[in-house]
């Protein structure tokens, strides 16, 4: 199974950024974590920067963040 | 400063007249299974309030749980608290579809949002929120689907209805429509109040217990968990034979899953089906790894939860907390106990809440769970 250390870490940090700036951060973090937990079914308290994550959990991330909730649409990964 | 007030009684005209206003701004009531919700709204409707209310199985008022099926507890809210407020519903009837339920839900917001001037994008974190009501007839997830798609940062609380524990009629009564409805109120607080909304559920994870989820026959139906028949790959986590499963597995054992920062979002199992899977209260994706977690008793996790409020001047707080913790409670007799632990928290706080066939926060939905929001001074 292929994996890519640390990329849905790298992920979640990318949407953050898109999204999280300004008044009450940990709250708007905390609903883009319930979100994309909701809709991939994933525990993200297991991936972090050291985490191998394999290619399909990944790419149930990517989908949920471009999708209709999230919207980030334009969202390439880059390591 | 007019104050907000709450009031129970069997009669919904005592409760308007003892909690209304010349400056009332929004309305909640909750009320028991012998309330018919035609004959509530024609006694609401003359005195011209912006409410919302539903059906349940047991509600808090403050200092007391009341878990009779004739009474109805009512808050109401200043406009001195409330600066605006917008409710609207969605038919959630079982004939729609889930798409239709979301895209309805996904319009009537931004319309709310529209008429306040709120951004749904940026809305303001501390004063601009929603609370939902929702049918228990069907299922929250394409209601709030609806919502996370209008406005993912716009924060809400609340739970869907309930009633007799055969579970064939609940109801949600609103200013703008009744019945087999979904109702929310999006609310713009004064500048002298802020809100907090969040959650309290109280399980122990039960190590080494991922169940993934790897077959489904529908959205609330598990059929494999762990490529096993779901009923033998949740006996062989929680360490029973498969004919010692029985509804108080089912509450004393749940599934949830975990975004991060000690939050859980739990699903419960409701019963067996007919041949080895399970049915849930929520629903389940394709590929979810469930944690197992096992029930504690509520005490001590609903006072941690509750010292978030510490050193806040509350003025007001309102619990959608699962029927499943009442029900709890009441096994464990500890009705009184836990509703002197939100005395002790918010002394002399205006409480309000009900028992919940399912409760919402930020566009989840998840089970045995209190989600609460409460109201304090800037």
């Amino acid at each position: 199974m292929e994996t890519r250390k640390g990329a849905i870490n790298k992920i979640l940090h990318d949407v953050y950024d898109a999204l999280c700036n300004g008044q009450s951060d940990e709250m708007k973090k905390r609903i883009v974590r319930v979100q994309i937990s909701l809709k991939t079914g994933l525990n993200l308290n297991g991936y972090t920067p050291q985490s191998e994550d394999s290619e399909a959990d990944i790419k149930k991330v990517l989908g949920v963040i471009k999708g209709p909730e999230i919207g980030l649409k334009d969202y390439t990964y880059k390591p | 400063m007019s104050e907000i007030k709450t009031f129970a009684s069997n009669n919904i005209e005592e409760i308007i007249a003892a909690i209304k206003t010349q400056n009332t701004s929004l309305m909640i009531f909750f009320y028991g299974a012998d309330n018919d919700y035609k004959q509530l709204e024609s006694k609401i409707a003359p005195h011209n309030i912006t409410y919302l209310g539903c059906m349940d199985a047991g509600r808090l008022i403050s200092g007391k749980y009341l878990l009779d099926e004739k009474s109805i507890v009512g808050l109401s809210f200043p406009k001195d608290v409330i600066e605006d407020v917008v409710v609207d519903a969605v038919d959630m009837s079982a004939q729609r579809t889930n798409d239709a339920i979301c895209d309805d839900s996904h319009d009537k917001l931004v319309k709310a949002a529209e008429r306040m001037g709120i951004v749904l994008a940026r809305p303001d974190m501390e004063r601009e929120f929603a609370i939902n009501l929702l049918c228990g007839l069907n299922s929250a997830n394409a209601f709030l689907a609806g919502q996370s798609r209008a406005g993912l940062m716009l924060q809400t609380a609340g739970g869907s209805s309930g009633g007799k524990t055969d579970f064939k009629v609940t109801n949600v009564i609103s200013s703008a429509v009744s019945g087999n409805v979904g109702a929310f109120a999006l609310i713009r607080l004064t500048k002298d109040y802020k809100f907090l909304l969040d959650r309290i559920s109280s399980f122990d994870k039960v190590e080494n217990t991922i169940l993934n989820v790897t077959k489904l026959a529908g959205p609330r139906h598990i059929v494999e968990l762990n490529n096993k028949p779901a009923a033998q790959a949740y006996c062989e986590a929680v360490g029973i034979k498969a004919d010692e499963l029985n509804t108080d597995t089912f509450a004393n054992y749940t599934l949830g899953i975990e975004p991060g920062d000690e939050e859980r979002l739990i699903t419960s199992i409701m019963t067996k089906d007919d041949d080895s899977g399970l049915l849930t209260y929520n629903d389940v994706v394709l590929g979810t790894q469930f944690q197992l977690y096992k029930a504690k008793s509520q005490k001590q996790d609903r006072a941690r939860g509750l010292e978030k409020l510490k050193g806040k001047s509350v003025v007001a707080f309102v619990s959608f907390d699962c029927i499943l913790c009442y029900l709890a409670r009441n096994t464990l007799h500890e009705v009184q106990a836990i509703a002197e632990v939100y005395e002790r928290a918010l002394p002399e706080v205006p409480k309000l809440g009900f028992g919940t066939f399912s409760e919402n926060i930020c566009g989840a939905n998840v089970n045995q769970t209190e989600t609460f929001l409460a109201l304090y001074k800037a």
